[in-house]
């Protein structure tokens, strides 16, 4: 039986329907990435099944347990880092993680061993009795995760863990979270707007506006797109994109100014497209698809371009 | 919603943990809630003191103002205590709570538990001056104050994470004072209930607040010689439709109104998500 499992979940706040129709399933031990634009209903979908909201629709089990008939056994079996910090800024890390070993009913045992394990493996125990307003970012980020694996649940649920963390810091998560999932067999739920991340899960679910509109793994869902993706720069992207669907027959996207089209073959279709074409154009370049492409012809929206519009709100 | 007793008790240790915690690391926070109860006492205590006749008050304005200088001392801090977890909600610290397997009820117990110990930490410190003011706090009169303020606590600690619960942006946590301000001038704490005007005397017996401090009084001064006696603690005795009300009937308002808030409170708490 799947770890976790949705069907039809709906949820809507008033008139607005954050999330219309999601059904997936989630093996144990399986890395599972959730996609998706802004506003997309990622985090409302991580909020139902983890039963901080009701769904409004369709039903969810999360290891073995329904999310609305049996809440407490679903948070039973959870740990939960979210997209914004959880924290009080005047609490050190081991104040946190003994509150939440107390929530989880631990005995003072087994929160000083879980503690000092989790602490030391995510390097923050020279520093456990510093107050958290004196980590920094990455630091109090690690401490979070420490927090959410006190309790050693099957099932992990990261919403953008890693979001604004420094390359040192992520590989440091990383490393840990997939040697739980490795060796313990922890589930994990993440969502992410860095692709190399994504690229790692065994399976990606991408939701738009509401809906999972793909579901499968990172090369089956690239293998999909097929054929090349050429790329153009031109300081006239609507008539680029205007030129190119006129006279090739060829659909392409814009995002950020930049025009992308999938073609079937690039090298026979490039010569074409450079005589046939009069608008002026800065460059033009030819890839395999990467998920960055998926994502894009999926959603209409740039992967990297979500990721930026976030640090804008962080900072 | 199954619950187990479990649940229960490891929300509220959890939350109690961390606000009691939370607190004794403020430094400031601790230090201006032991000393502003007392600055008041000595600026209006004192201040009014020559000028309120005590035949009117049934004693000195000073031992009079006394205990509801404490459950005002008491009010403010189990209030804005129990609201704060408007607070907790905003910075994000509830979710993991909410996220954890513990009950609502045991999330408000603990918010409660903890602005009731740190309450009774700041009456301790008030204590400290009763042999200056004249007012005897000894035998009996201590466990029988313990238990109105603990009562006390729970009800306005309740009133307070209704409050909390309610409020939905930082602009409206301005209600927590627009409440604070009637039910503490309105409830006997400055001023005895039966000899102002009518309209006043009726908005001070409808206030639940009122019985406590009348208990709170009656309890705190009862030993007080040589001045106090029984005939004179009757100015400050609360009579409703001519019925006076005694130490227990007070106690036991009390307990009823901090009942209906608790449960109102959680039944708020567990309906939002």
């Amino acid at each position: 039986m799947a770890t976790i499992q949705a069907g039809g979940l709906r949820k809507s706040f008033g008139r607005i329907e954050a999330v219309k129709d999601v059904s997936f399933s989630v093996d144990k031990g399986e890395l599972f990435g959730f996609l998706g634009p802004n506003g997309a209903g990622k985090t409302t979908t991580i909020g139902m099944l983890t039963t901080l909201l009701r769904p409004t629709g369709g039903r969810a089990t999360v290891a073995g347990n329904d999310v609305v008939r049996d809440p407490a056994a679903v948070r039973r079996s959870i740990g939960l880092v979210l997209q914004e910090s959880t924290y009080d800024q005047d609490l050190t890390a081991m104040h946190m993680l003994r509150i939440q070993g107390i929530a989880f009913g631990l005995s003072a045992r087994e929160i000083r061993t879980r503690s000092e394990e989790l602490l030391s493996l995510l390097d923050l125990w020279d520093r456990r009795n510093d107050r958290l307003r004196e980590y920094s970012g990455g630091m109090a980020r690690r401490a979070e995760l420490a927090r959410g694996l006190v309790h050693k649940p099957e099932v992990l649920f990261l919403d953008e863990p890693t979001l604004g963390l420094d390359p040192q810091s992520r590989r440091t998560m990383w490393d840990y979270i997939d040697g739980l999932r490795r060796t313990d067999g922890v589930t994990i739920f993440l969502t992410t707007h860095y692709m190399e991340e994504a690229d790692n899960c065994g399976r990606l679910g991408i939701i738009n506006d509401g809906r999972i509109v793909a579901l499968d793994t990172p090369d089956r869902l690239k293998s999909q797109l097929g054929g090349d993706v050429v790329t153009i720069v031109s300081p006239q992207p609507t008539q680029v994109a205007a030129e190119v669907m006129e006279r090739f027959g060829v659909a392409t996207q814009t995002v950020e100014g930049i025009v992308t089209a999938n073609v079937q073959d690039a090298a026979g279709f490039l010569p074409e497209l450079l005589r046939g074409l009069t608008t002026p154009v800065d460059s033009v370049s030819v890839n395999r698809p990467t998920l960055e492409d998926v994502f894009v012809s999926l959603t209409d929206r740039n992967f990297g371009k979500a990721q930026n519009d976030l640090d804008g709100k962080r900072s | 919603m199954r619950e187990s007793f479990a649940e229960h008790y490891r929300g509220l240790f959890a939350v109690a943990y961390r606000d009691l915690i939370s607190f004794s690391r403020g430094r400031v926070a601790v230090f201006s809630s032991l000393i502003l109860p007392l600055g008041f006492l000595v600026f209006i205590g004192i201040g009014l003191d020559d000028v309120v006749d005590p035949s009117a008050v049934g004693a000195s304005y000073l031992k009079f103002v006394y205990p509801g200088m404490i459950a005002m001392a008491l009010s403010q801090t189990a209030l804005f205590g129990g609201a704060q977890i408007f607070w907790d909600r905003q910075y994000g610290y509830l979710k993991m709570m909410l996220a954890a397997p513990v009950s609502r009820l045991g999330i408000i117990g603990g918010k409660i538990t903890a602005v009731t110990v740190i309450s009774l930490f700041q009456v301790a410190a008030m204590l400290v001056v009763a042999p200056f003011i004249g007012v005897s706090v000894t035998g009996w009169v201590i466990p029988a104050l313990f238990l109105y303020l603990v009562l006390f606590s729970v009800a306005v600690g309740s009133l307070g994470v209704l409050i909390g619960v309610r409020i939905r942006s930082p602009q409206s946590a301005q209600m927590v004072g627009v409440v604070t301000f009637p039910l503490t001038f309105m409830s006997g704490m400055f001023f005895p209930v039966n000899s102002v005007p009518t309209w006043l005397e009726v908005l001070a017996k409808i206030n639940p607040l009122t019985y406590p401090v009348a208990g709170i009084r009656e309890v705190l001064l009862s030993r007080t010689d040589p001045d106090v006696s029984t005939a004179v603690l009757e100015p400050f005795a609360v009579h409703v439709f001519g019925y006076r009300m005694g130490a227990w009937e007070n106690a036991l308002v009390a307990a009823g109104f901090g009942v209906v808030l608790l449960a109102a409170a959680t039944w708020s708490f567990s309906r939002q998500e």
